[in-house]
């Protein structure tokens, strides 16, 4: 199970189980950087290729210390795995940014206690040729590995920085509370008022425009604001008094508009007005003339 | 453009997009998988939903990505309207969720799916029923429900009835494809329009009723020959031997004017002999041959 933890974890692991035992870890054990024996005296003694020292913590309940033999892994054995497959990785700076997708995508536990340090430089589509070395003083670890990377393997919950989203939007600031005018008005045809309306110029509603448009409203209207439209300018409610001409002509795609109409006038209720609230279009085509063609 | 637009998928994954403009490549519909959306109780912006959403192994994302958004409840949205629309239905017929949600959007400027909605629409008699409409459980963009009322309008002629309205139109004799039938000096409908055969008719005996073979009694034939000009021969057509060749064939009789026959129709005589000749009888002299007369 050692390449599957973490390097220092797996040597207390090995030390317990050899000695049938589960009470030495970190927090009582002092585990020296490992040395190879090749070049010591204990050569001859053993077919290990690794030494380290265990020292008791101050206040463990031990005394003395012991010199353990083990053997590190070569990192190029990995190679005979998983022979050809890249890495996916996502702009690593250094090789040890690497080591979350080298645990994702080749199943392997590396540390930043196993693994130098060294920048990574890729082609400009991200991908390349990387070699990871083993640290000098690395518990588990020798050598190194060359594999290819390719571009991919972006963390979506890291790099998805707003998950608490800014939508989905209403027609209105406050859905809880308002009506929308724009969508409250979308289904009303007023052709019959073509003339009137594009006589209406921009800017504030004359009172007898106002009351042209009432009549038209009260009309057309089949909701709840049948009858409730107004000319009055105490009202605050349904009342076209005061009303602004933000726009009124030719219909384009950039209106929130049906595009089965010809023109269009943006009217936005007086300050003050609560319903319906916002901004709304009132669409109206040429009339039919049932003797011509168009 | 509408006031909503877009499935309910293509908002979720546009919403995502469009608050992290950082990310690498943007989200789309075919490399992840979206999990089902989770209700949560509201914050206080409205956020509703919890969607997980897994990057598939062919993205260059790994690992899952969990967001919280606000789904649009349907009664907020069509708070204050009251939702109704007018169509003609035939006797017996029954509209669908399809048709019925097709004409909701048009209307309203909304993006409401047929797969996102549950509801019932209308028979044709269930005139000015209002329907529930709720959004599905697993509806990315909608919760919620509303109340829309379907109306029995009058029969739209361009839509109920006239469904077809590309119409054949203006007709040359032998077509309206002048390269493929250039040469059209022969065509009896026009050569025959100038003859009289009133003469030859009171000669021959010909009555209201009766029908002639062009090869029979009465040497029809040498009458047309003599008024058109054309030296016909009953027999088998050559393009290069045998121009004026034609198969024989029999003259129906029609009382003018005329219903079946129109085209004969002329004031001025009150008789027809009608022959109608084949391109494989003759190609050059096919179409109507009709012999005015009077008696």
């Amino acid at each position: 199970m050692s390449v599957f933890v973490d390097s220092k974890l797996a040597l207390f692991n090995y030390l317990n189980a050899a000695n049938s035992t589960t009470q030495f870890t970190a927090a009582n054990l002092t585990w020296s950087d490992p040395k190879p024996i090749a070049g010591t005296w204990m050569e001859g003694t053993t077919t290990k290729n690794t030494y380290a020292k265990v020292t008791p913590k101050q206040g463990a309940g031990f005394e003395g210390k012991a010199t353990v033999k083990y053997n590190r892994l070569t990192l190029a054995d990995f190679a005979k795995f998983r022979p050809t497959r890249p890495l996916p990785v996502y702009q690593p700076a250094t090789t040890v940014d690497m080591l979350s997708n080298i645990l994702y995508y080749f199943g392997l536990v590396l540390g930043p206690q196993d693994i130098l340090s060294e920048p990574v430089v890729l082609d400009a589509q991200g991908a390349g040729t990387v070699t990871i070395k083993a640290k000098d003083t690395s518990p588990l670890w020798l050598g190194q590995l060359s594999f290819d990377v390719v571009q991919g393997g972006a963390n979506i919950d890291t790099l998805t920085t707003v998950k608490a989203l800014n939508g989905l939007n209403y027609p209105v600031a406050d859905p809880a509370t308002q009506t929308s005018a724009l969508l409250y008005t979308y289904p009303l045809n007023l052709t019959g008022y073509r003339d009137q309306m594009l006589a209406m110029a921009e800017g504030v509603l004359s009172s007898a425009n106002a009351d042209i448009l009432v009549t038209a409203l009260k009309a057309l209207d089949q909701g709840p604001g049948a009858a409730l439209w107004n000319n009055s300018d105490s009202s605050n409610t349904w009342s076209l008094n005061g009303a602004k001409v933000i726009f009124c002509g030719l219909n384009t795609m950039v209106f929130p508009t049906n595009q089965s109409y010809k023109y269009v006038m943006c009217l936005e209720l007086r300050e003050g007005v609560t319903t319906p609230t916002g901004r709304f279009y009132l669409h109206f085509n040429d009339p039919d003339n049932p003797n011509s063609a168009d | 453009m509408p006031i909503l637009t877009g499935s309910p998928l293509e908002e979720a994954i546009a919403q995502i997009n469009a608050d992290n403009p950082t990310l690498p490549w943007p989200i789309n519909s075919t490399e992840f998988i979206f999990g089902k959306p989770v209700v949560v109780a509201a914050d206080s912006f409205g956020r509703n939903t919890k969607l997980k959403i897994t990057a598939k192994s062919s993205s260059k994302y790994r690992g899952v990505l969990e967001v919280l958004y606000r789904r649009r409840d349907l009664t907020s949205l069509f708070r204050g309207n009251n939702i109704a629309f007018t169509r003609w239905l035939n006797d017996g017929a029954t509209m669908t969720m399809a048709q019925a949600i097709g004409y909701v959007n048009q209307l309203y400027g909304v993006n409401l799916t047929v797969s996102g909605i549950s509801g019932s629409a209308w028979s044709y008699s269930q005139n000015a029923t209002p329907r529930v409409w709720s959004a599905v459980a697993d509806n990315l963009a909608y919760v919620g429900s509303f109340t829309v009322t379907w109306n029995r309008g009058l029969q739209q002629i361009g839509i109920d009835i006239l469904t077809v309205t590309e119409l054949d139109g203006g007709q040359w004799p032998g077509g309206n494809d002048f390269v493929a039938k250039p040469d059209r000096s022969l065509r009896p409908e026009f050569v025959f329009a100038g003859l009289d055969f009133t003469e030859y008719a009171l000669a021959q005996g010909w009555t209201a009723g009766n029908a002639v073979a062009l090869s029979g009694a009465g040497a029809v034939i040498g009458e047309i020959q003599r008024l058109t000009g054309w030296p016909i021969v009953i027999g088998t057509y050559n393009p290069d031997t045998a121009p004026w060749n034609m198969s024989n064939g029999s003259f129906s009789a029609v009382s003018l004017p005329s219903a079946a026959h129109p085209e004969a129709n002329k004031p001025g005589f009150a008789y027809a002999k009608i022959l109608t000749v084949s391109d494989a009888s003759n190609p050059r002299l096919a179409g109507k041959w009709i012999l005015y007369f009077n008696l």
